[in-house]
């Protein structure tokens, strides 16, 4: 009996995971330092009602094994300001040269936010989600990072004496949300809200400031 | 009974191994997305890398060992290029068919400027037929040799056009001049992009669409003719707008300037160097666009 309690015990633990407290964000993305629907009336989970969370994780259906998705917002457009890529500045009194390529900058093509105790693997689409299959137990916050194609976007920046060069990051975006439960012999394990923001475009501007 | 039972086992197994005896090998299907290629050569050799899709996972023409030359063609004219590396960059699906994209980079060091509107790569193997690829237009340029700095860039940003397939319809240049000059010429430096005449700012903090307002309000359509460019005097600080026309479909993402600038009786040649004015994520291309070249192994 004692090892049966030992085991749900430790099966529990398993399932806990770790508990850890997410940076702080603006749009609930670190990616991001600003994420707008082009629709008005859709919003991002950050911004969504914790009751309403709540009712939508609740109206999900039991399952024996699996998981049950409801999904809030499929591929909705929607435009965002990225973080800075990169930012130098001189104060010396010579001219500073440095080669740029984005082959040397990783930035997203998509990014995914998960509330609650869930968490998904990023490689799939949303369609992998709706047939429970793209559902995993791992820590709580995972971003898919690609590299982009590189040979034509290299460049030589010259930062002039007390100046400053940096390059900004705009585009447009896809933002899919839903929420979704992962049931074990009809025993809710997992629980939560995700958004997903597949990045589409990037626009890229080079502005000097003084330094 | 069992006699039968072993009887048309071994006639099926028979049948099987004739079969995979007389099949005859695999065909090998190339394809790839015809670009605008631009190749700017600095002090050292200009590089450039064309992304061959193929059917099979090892191929012996991704074996270096094997390849004996490789050069561009147009209109029968041959430009050696050297074929330097070859990567496996990702595994995908073509028409229901698994594919693999193949880096080829090559390098080249020519004596002049080349403006190829139809080039084909042509990679001569060793032990089989070569290979004859319709890769896109192909633009070299060299470099101009380190002068006198005549003016800084000081903000750069393309303008994209409103459509759902994005292109870059203008450049937003601001430069500081060290000195008051001239621009008599600016070029973009893809034979396949020309610059039309300047739009002089006095502001540039406008959103995408006031550009495009301000384009349209100077005439611009995206399938008209560059007009002649008139001199532009470069004070301490000029906003420019740099309308651009298309001769070709080719998306094109990152563009370099030269420019022809007078100081009085001084006259230079600047670069602005190659900058990427945007990237698509989720690039979409027509399968019944692309080529298919099937050669046997």
């Amino acid at each position: 009996m004692n090892k049966i309690l030992m085991c749900s015990l430790l099966f529990m633990i398993f399932l806990m995971g770790d508990i850890q407290i997410d940076n702080y964000s603006m749009t609930g993305h670190d990616e991001f330092s600003k994420l707008e629907f082009v629709d008005q009336h859709c919003q991002l989970m950050k911004d969504m009602d914790d009751l309403y969370v709540r009712m939508r994780i609740r109206a999900l259906p039991v399952k024996f094994i699996g998981t049950s998705t409801s999904i809030e917002y499929q591929y909705k457009d929607a435009t965002y300001i990225g973080n800075v890529i990169f930012s130098r500045s001189n104060k010396s009194r010579d001219v500073f040269i440095f080669d740029y390529s984005l082959q040397t900058v990783e930035f997203m093509s998509r990014c995914i936010t998960i509330e609650g105790s869930l968490n998904m693997k990023a490689a799939g689409k949303i369609k992998k989600v709706e047939a429970s299959g793209g559902i995993t137990i791992e820590g709580s916050y995972e971003v898919e990072r690609s590299e982009q194609q590189t040979e034509k976007s290299s460049m030589t920046i010259k930062v002039y004496p007390q100046k400053k060069m940096t390059l900004h990051v705009t585009g447009d975006a896809k933002i899919s949300s839903g929420f979704t439960k992962k049931w074990f012999f009809w025993i809710c394990i997992q629980k939560g809200a995700w958004e997903i923001v597949d990045v589409v475009t990037s626009y890229f501007e080079l502005v000097e400031d003084d330094a | 009974m069992r006699k039968w039972l072993v009887a048309i086992v071994f006639a099926v197994m028979c049948s099987v191994m004739v079969f995979i005896a007389t099949r005859g090998p695999e065909k090998m299907r190339i394809t790839l997305v015809k670009d605008a290629y631009v190749v700017i050569r600095n002090e050292e050799e200009g590089r450039f890398q064309v992304h061959l899709f193929i059917n099979q996972r090892h191929p012996s023409i991704i074996n270096l060992d094997y390849i004996i030359q490789s050069y561009l063609e147009n209109n029968g004219n041959l430009i050696p290029i050297m074929l330097e590396s070859i990567q496996c960059v990702q595994k995908c699906s073509i028409l229901n068919a698994t594919y693999y994209d193949f880096s080829y980079q090559f390098m080249i060091d020519f004596p002049q400027e080349l403006a190829l509107d139809n080039a084909w790569l042509v990679i001569v193997p060793s032990y089989q037929e070569e290979l004859r690829l319709e890769i896109g237009s192909f633009s070299y340029y060299i470099a101009p040799t380190q002068s006198v700095d005549f003016f800084r860039v000081t903000h750069l940003k393309g303008v994209m056009n409103s459509e759902e397939n994005k292109r870059l319809v203008a450049v937003l240049l601001e430069i500081n001049g060290f000195f008051p000059f001239d621009i008599l010429s600016i070029e973009a430096l893809n034979h396949q992009v020309t610059v039309g005449n300047p739009i002089i700012l006095t502001t540039s903090d406008q959103s995408n669409d006031e550009f495009l307002d301000l384009l349209v309000q100077h005439g611009y359509y995206p399938e008209g003719e560059a007009s002649q460019m008139t001199v532009v005097d470069v004070l301490e600080d000029t906003m420019l707008l740099l309308p651009l026309y298309y001769t070709h479909d080719y998306l094109i993402s990152t563009l370099a300037f030269r420019l022809i600038c007078r100081d009085g009786g001084y006259q230079t040649t600047s670069l602005i160097d190659s900058f990427c004015f945007f990237t698509h994520h989720l690039q979409q291309v027509n399968v019944h666009d692309l080529v298919f070249y099937e050669y046997s192994v």
